[in-house]
């Protein structure tokens, strides 16, 4: 079955453009649109976007991207007769948008292409939005939407305002009638049309800017430079190979992931006994580690006395042991737990391991100060920094790159590894079971439990007729079905409702999915090749390189589960 | 053409169709049969395709054939189907729209007395829009 993270972004593409809708309904309503226009050409545009929309995707598609379209020509184009507005609105939806492609996949800013051919046909040249200092709300609600291209709107801005200092007008109110804050804040941040590119942007914009208002004084000539711009940004984006402008993840204060946490319960009803026996040579330690079954506790399952086996016939001159206590996971608390309650026992199976590795250094990772290990390195609270990769070069400075951590000399284990380590070890006991979190999502209430591996996960947490999702963590869980039981990889057990994954094809290339991925990767591109069934192209563009964190899902406001699409081969 | 009315499917379903590609709304379908308190039972033969839940390959593979189905395939499967759900005595189906099945087949349903009626189940069992649609559509 497929994984998803539990639980996802509420905003969504359409709550976004809504509202856009009602900023740019203030903007009408300090304008000298005659009333009556508005709901006509509103609904016209849905008309135009219903029917392209059923005809391409054979069902009824949320429309509320034409009502943008056309509430901007109603903004723009205020006192054209009503006939000329929706000839317009015709030209800008069909042939700006839905020709190209249709909603999320035109290249050209559809108001913007209608706007030029206003420009061409009617004989607009200049654009004056009345209402003095009452559109400054409406513009300042606006520039919350900046945040989708915050490097077009600067340039835009820049090369706009710059065009009116030198024609001697600078002012507050000039800005706003001249609608130079309107473009830089609500056109030319249209993620579907414009780059993110830092520099392209600024650059680009800021030459649309300066030469449409200062050089030709035409808002012909500005509307013919955005789609040009459109033009360059395309191509930009659909030919280059890497992501780029990417920013770190974090959950930290996010209240999604706020939960209260309750009492400890041990399922297993076993108790630990302390064995009395002479210190162990290291091929005793080794033996046990092996025996007892000692595995990557963190969701791997890898081996661990063979990575243990590899580090210590590698030949690098300096070897280090890492300790994954990062949980970057935000579901997560029980490695917090162990910190907290068996301080003792995981600096033992530090111990342990000393005996049989000279490390040169020994960082136990961690985000927060649980306690006072002297081998504690505080990490930064982003996601996911406790992946190995990012570990080992966040406290090594090491690139893995293509290499496992340990041909490097490098010994990365969970805490909950440690912590098998020692009850192998010094206990000599089999690592049957496992410290987890289990949630309930609708409380919002997890706690830590110790449970068997192999338990059947419905009879263990006595669960029947809801949904009950397992997996590495809330990033990447699946439903379980009758038959599910706990495994090696099992690091979270949660019931509450499916996440709303509503796989809209209306992607507006908002482009979060890849400014957040911590591989760099073309999220958005990579997965358009696999829903094609083109792998290959999505093999070119390192698909391979995904970590399976679940950003992507999470953040997608289209409502697509991304990094399930990603693995597909 | 007897519309979907309430009681028609009642404690488990069938739901034969369950798509990858219509993923949204086989999800709200299933969830809000899952509300309702009916467990689902979802079936698709198709290997490759990867789903958010428990989706059974082949009538075998079920672990057992409820007596209601509902039926989303398309008009060349239907037909097959329905009379594979008829053998496996399956007594009463409800079928997602009158395109997707041909007068022979609702004859011969009839024939078998196996009872029939059409509707998408988000009219009687979903919230909102589509409780309203089924409002409008006389499903009660």
């Amino acid at each position: 079955m497929n994984k998803f993270p539990l639980l996802r972004v509420k905003i969504s593409n359409e709550y976004i453009m809504t509202g856009i809708v009602i900023t740019l309904m203030l903007f009408i309503a300090t304008s000298k649109v005659p009333f009556i226009h508005v709901p006509l050409i509103f609904a016209l545009a849905l008309l135009i976007d219903t029917i392209f929309n059923y005809i391409r995707y054979k069902k009824i598609k949320c429309g509320v991207s034409s009502a943008v379209t056309s509430l901007i020509i109603l903004v723009l184009l205020p006192e054209l007769m009503l006939l000329d507005k929706a000839v317009v609105l015709i030209v800008s939806l069909v042939i700006g948008k839905h020709l190209q492609g249709g909603t999320g996949k035109n290249i050209l800013n559809p108001a913007v292409f209608g706007l030029v051919f206003a420009g061409l046909v009617y004989g607009l040249k200049s654009i004056t939005l009345a209402g003095g200092y009452y559109l400054i709300l409406p513009v300042i609600l606006s520039v919350v939407y900046v945040k989708f291209r915050p490097y077009a709107s600067l340039g835009l801005l820049a090369g706009m305002s710059l065009s009116i200092f030198l024609k001697g007008d600078l002012s507050l109110l000039n800005l706003l009638s001249s609608g130079t804050f309107f473009y830089s804040f609500l056109i030319i941040t249209d993620p579907t049309t414009v780059s993110r590119r830092p520099i392209f942007g600024v650059v680009a914009s800021f030459l649309v800017g300066f030469i449409g208002i200062f050089v030709f004084n035409s808002y012909l000539v500005l509307n013919i430079g955005i789609l040009i711009f459109n033009t360059i940004s395309f191509v930009l984006d659909k030919y280059s190979k890497n992501s780029y402008a990417r920013k770190v993840f974090s959950f930290k204060n996010n209240k999604k992931f706020s939960f209260t946490e309750t009492e400890f319960v041990d399922y297993t009803e076993t108790l630990d006994e302390v064995i009395s026996e002479k210190e162990l040579s290291k091929e005793q330690i080794l033996t046990r580690i092996k025996d007892n079954g000692v595995y990557g506790m963190g969701g791997g399952a890898f081996n661990t006395s063979k990575k243990i086996e590899t580090i210590i016939k590698s030949t690098e001159q300096s070897k280090h042991l890492i300790i994954n206590a990062v949980e970057c996971d935000p579901g997560l608390i029980h490695d917090d737990y162990l910190l907290k309650h068996h301080s003792k026992e995981i600096e033992e199976g530090i111990d342990i391991l000393k005996r049989c590795i000279n490390f040169n250094s020994i960082t136990l990772a961690s985000k927060k100060k649980v306690n006072d290990s002297r081998y504690l390195k505080l990490m930064p609270d982003y996601y996911p920094v406790g992946y190995e990769k990012i570990l080992v070069k966040e406290i090594l400075d090491l690139e893995l790159k293509e290499n496992h951590p340990s041909t490097l000399g490098v010994l990365v284990l969970n805490l909950q590894s440690i912590y098998a380590i020692y009850q192998a070890v010094t206990l000599n006991k089999k690592i049957d079971s496992k410290y987890i979190t289990a949630s309930n999502l609708l409380t919002k209430e997890h706690y830590v439990s110790k449970v068997n591996l192999d338990s059947n996960i419905r009879e263990q947490f006595k669960v029947s007729g809801q949904n009950i999702f397992s997996g590495g963590g809330i990033m990447q869980a699946s439903l379980c079905d009758e038959e599910a039981r706990v495994d090696k990889t099992t690091n979270l057990i949660a019931i509450g409702q499916f996440p709303r994954y509503k796989e809209s094809e209306l992607c507006s290339k908002c482009g979060l999915c890849e400014i957040y991925c911590p591989s760099s990767l073309k999220v958005r591109h990579i997965t358009d090749f696999i829903q094609a069934g083109d792998i290959n192209k999505a093999i070119a563009l390192n698909k391979d390189d995904c970590i399976s964190c679940g950003t992507c899902s999470f953040i997608c406001l289209a409502g697509r589960n991304l990094s399930q699409t990603m693995q597909k081969t | 053409m007897k519309k979907l009315s309430s009681g028609f499917i009642n404690e488990e379903v069938l739901f034969l169709g369950y798509s990858s590609k219509n993923k949204a709304m086989c999800h709200n379908i299933y969830e809000a049969f899952k509300k309702n308190g009916i467990e689902v039972y979802a079936m698709n033969t198709n290997k490759n395709a990867s789903h958010d839940i428990k989706v059974y390959q082949s009538f075998d593979a079920l672990p057992k054939v409820a007596k209601t189905a509902y039926v989303l395939l398309s008009k060349d499967n239907t037909e097959a189907a329905i009379k594979e759900l008829i053998e496996r005595k399956v007594t009463k189906i409800l079928i997602h729209n009158k395109k997707i099945v041909s007068e022979e087949t609702i004859q011969f349903c009839n024939t078998k007395g196996v009872e029939i009626e059409f509707g998408c189940p988000l009219m009687l069992f979903g919230s909102g829009i589509h409780k309203f649609h089924g409002f409008i559509s006389g499903i009660k």
